[in-house]
């Protein structure tokens, strides 16, 4: 186990190097410049080229690459043009509300989307089933910016009980952490509970068709532990590397999250440095994210070993 | 009839019974306190002022730092820092003698070291600035409170380029920029009534009142005289979505927010605890030609472009309830003292015929006119949308462009990319401050005649003969169509029914206003 743990870690290298010479590449050809960014709209065209020059965007691109990559392989993702500090304290000042907001619309992913999907596969057919899956659909269909709005319009501005926007952050308050998040983890933890709905539903589906289900209603289980015990189990392999995807799914989603609910997260960060097209800190999200997106898989696929003994990794 | 003390008391007492209550009540008193809470677009590029031209920089710096001037309502110029200053006969020797007991916010005296080191700061970086430095021979300081300037050139707009809002000519200590080298500033220290606190980026950038600020005594008017700073700290909040502005000024969580759409001023306006706030300047939106390209740099193309536009549904599809636009010839406002209307008769023509008769004289062979606009600033996407049907009409090729802002700014550099760009021109105090008349500016609009008009606009302080010469100016500009100017727009911004004394003259002033309790 250690040894697949440690050759999937290996791997992992060439994949980072792939996201960084691609996020490199997008963010460098894409038009635009900090240079411009910071002068402001109303900057003469010298005194743009005069701070690219100062800033040594003007050398050529195959330069800046290979300076890019010595100093990412010493572990230095390098210095924010706009935030005026490293690349890595940046991203780890805006982690909390981040990881916060992941966490938390997962658990709300997990609790609407498990229950919902176990019921309309135990209640097949039947109108419970078509209403779970009916506000499933919902779910994946509506825009998160959207729903965010709506969701802020009801319970801020009517019902005043959660903040409108803004994050408040642990160490001030747990509650305020809390209430600044729930509004933001119920917009995008609901999109993902759909994904997980519908992959319980047919994996429900399919095991409580198997042999072994028969046997245990036949032993004279209760129902429930019926459900619960023998299929809800062996139903979560399929269900858990959908959660895997919801999480990077979510990270992706927390992009435009953030950005309605005004929270200081990485997603926030991505957007206005791209924006700013401040490269040293989108490249270095990017990296971040990527790693992140493979190590979440990595500890998917280890639970499984703890799911279903048969899985074995040599 | 006799007199009747009486009744005279009586009168007296009826009278003051009904008068008293139109005296101010103390609930319009200042009060001393609380933390005001600002909903804003966005984070500034940076904080360093004599940096950047982005309007949010000055917005926020504007409360922190000072200049030796500022304007006020009528947007003269008037000191700040400066006690007295003289104009030698000359009228190129300026002698400012400073304000005695100015502190900094770490304590230190402002003396003329730090008032020289910023002025020749601001005129190496700035872009007002090196154009105002190039006609300095020298900046000296010949004791702690007097700085002399002197000019190659008489110049009649000094003042003003020291104290305009915009990339505006503040005042740091000397160790502050010593350290800064030929980068940015490292810590934002100044003079003003309000000190610079934090940064957290998309968080919060916090000012909290300077207890040593030394007040000037004069009125309060516009960015000039008497500052007070009520509340104990502000707070500049970045909420990227306007929706969610207007939900947490309702909501009493944020005090005010900057930059609301205009749609929804009338749904606003009906809640009592809600002033939506329309600003007095206008800015004008606008479409630049590039005239170092092949096409537009071809006057009669340019013209065609002038003459084939509908004005009034352009704005109407930009910015919606007339309340928040006007169609006005004017470069300079209607409220400026040099407004002029003329060629007005180049304004709105919709005239779709004689565009197509200057097209073909211009030999115009339906070559691509490469438009690059935005959708970032809706406004000038949806302009940009109107208008280019208009110009098919007239037999234009017209190859629109939607991409990022920054995008536009790195493509407006190169003149080979573009041909029109659409952009907006916040308002400036002086005809010699626009933009669009700025060969250096891209757009590159360069006629002689008008640089010969300029050179005596700067040098000239008498208002009639400026008026006089800036119509002529204004004349040839519609003549020459060097940039479209659609028409003037008002920005509206929101706040609470407790935040009193706020003004917007020229850009937000916050301090001399305070929070009501309720």
């Amino acid at each position: 186990m250690t040894g697949y743990i440690v050759r999937r870690l290996i791997a992992l290298l060439p994949v980072l190097m792939i996201v960084a010479t691609v996020g490199f590449f997008l963010i460098y050809l894409t038009p635009g410049d900090p240079a411009s960014v910071m002068l402001g709209p109303d900057a003469t065209t010298e005194d743009v080229a005069n701070l690219k020059h100062h800033m040594g965007l003007d050398r050529p691109l195959l330069i800046q690459l290979l300076r890019w990559y010595g100093r990412t392989l010493q572990g230095d993702l390098g210095y924010s043009i706009f935030l005026q500090r490293p690349v890595l304290q940046a991203i780890f000042e805006r982690i909390e509300p981040t990881v916060m907001l992941t966490l938390m619309s997962l658990t709300v992913a997990v609790l609407i989307g498990i229950p919902a999907g176990v019921v309309a596969a135990v209640r097949r057919n039947t109108w419970v089933d078509q209403a779970a899956m009916g506000v499933a659909l919902f779910g994946v269909s509506v825009p998160t910016f959207w729903m965010g709005l709506n969701l802020i319009l009801l319970f801020s501005v009517y019902l005043g009980l959660f903040p409108v926007a803004g994050y408040v952050p642990l160490d001030q308050s747990l509650a305020g952490a809390f209430r600044s998040l729930v509004l933001p983890a119920f917009t995008l933890g609901f999109s993902a509970s759909a994904l997980i709905a519908r992959m319980t539903r047919s994996s429900m589906l399919e095991v409580l068709g198997q042999d072994y289900i028969r046997t245990a209603r036949s032993k004279g289980n209760r129902e429930r532990i019926v459900i619960y015990h023998h299929a809800l189990r062996n139903a979560m392999i399929p269900t858990l590397t959908v959660v895997g995807l919801a999480l990077g799914g979510l990270l992706a989603g927390a992009i435009v999250t953030e950005t309605v609910f005004a929270l200081p997260g990485v997603g926030r960060l991505v957007i206005s440095s791209v924006m700013r097209r401040d490269y040293p800190v989108v490249q270095g999200v990017l990296i971040f994210v990527a790693s992140s997106y493979v190590m979440v898989n990595l500890l998917i696929d280890v639970l499984y070993v703890y799911l279903d003994p048969r899985i074995k990794y040599a | 009839m006799r007199f009747l003390p009486g009744r005279a008391i009586a009168l007296a007492v009826i009278l003051a019974l009904v008068l008293l209550p139109m005296i101010p009540s103390a609930a319009q008193q200042p009060r001393r306190g609380g933390a005001l809470r600002i909903a804003h677009i966005g984070e500034p590029p940076t904080l360093d002022q004599h940096w950047t031209t982005a309007a949010i920089t000055g917005h926020i710096m504007y409360h922190v730092n000072e200049g030796l001037f500022a304007v006020n309502k009528k947007f003269e110029p008037k000191p700040v820092l400066v006690d007295k200053w003289t104009l030698a006969p000359d009228r190129l020797t300026y002698t400012f003698t400073l304000r005695r007991g100015v502190k900094f916010h770490n304590g230190k005296e402002m003396t003329s070291e730090d008032v020289k080191a910023s002025l020749e700061r601001w005129g190496r970086i700035a872009t007002r600035g090196r154009s105002l430095f190039a006609n300095v021979v020298s900046v000296t300081n010949p004791d702690p409170l007097t700085v002399v300037m002197k000019l190659r050139e008489p110049y009649a707009l000094l003042a003003l380029d020291l104290g305009w809002v915009g990339q505006s000519a503040v005042i740091f200590p000397k160790e502050v920029i010593d350290e800064a080298g030929t980068g940015m500033v490292k810590r934002f220290i100044s003079t003003g009534p309000y000190r610079f606190v934090e940064h957290l980026p998309d968080r919060h950038i916090r000012l909290d009142r300077f207890e040593g600020y030394a007040a000037r005594t004069e009125e309060p008017d516009g960015a000039t005289g008497r500052k007070h700073a009520y509340f104990d700290s502000i707070y500049i909040i970045p909420v990227p979505d306007a929706a969610v502005r207007i939900a947490g000024v309702k909501r009493g969580e944020y005090h005010f927010a900057e930059t609301i759409p205009p749609d929804e001023y009338d749904r606003l306006r009906t809640d009592p605890d809600l002033v939506p706030y329309i600003t007095e300047t206008a800015s004008w939106l606008t479409a630049v030609f590039n005239n170092r390209s092949p096409l537009m740099g071809n006057r009669k193309i340019r013209q065609a472009f002038q003459a084939v536009l509908d004005q009034e549904a352009v704005m109407r599809a930009a910015y919606g309830n007339p309340r928040f636009w006007r169609i006005d010839p004017g470069l300079m406002p209607k409220e400026h003292y040099l407004w002029t209307d003329a060629g007005k008769e180049f304004v709105n023509q919709k005239n779709t015929e004689r565009a197509r008769q200057l097209l073909a004289e211009a030999g115009y062979k339906g070559e691509p006119i490469r438009w690059v606009t935005t959708m970032e600033y809706v406004a000038y996407g949806t302009a940009a949308q109107v208008v280019k049907p208009m110009l098919e009409r007239a037999g234009f090729v017209v190859d629109l462009q939607v991409v990022d802002w920054a995008t536009l700014v790195a493509r407006r550099a190169r003149p080979e990319l573009w041909d029109v760009f659409s952009t907006a021109f916040s308002f400036v105090a002086d005809p010699v401050l626009l933009l669009s008349l700025q060969p250096t500016w891209p757009g590159w609009y360069d006629n002689r005649d008008m640089n010969a008009m300029m050179t005596l606009m700067r040098r000239h302080s008498d208002p009639k003969v400026r008026h006089e010469l800036w119509k002529r100016m204004q004349k040839l500009w519609y003549e020459d169509a060097g940039t479209i100017k659609f028409g003037d727009y008002f920005v509206l911004h929101l706040f609470r029914k407790e935040l009193k004394g706020y003004v917007n003259i020229p850009t937000h002033v916050w301090w001399n206003s305070w929070l009501e309790t309720r």
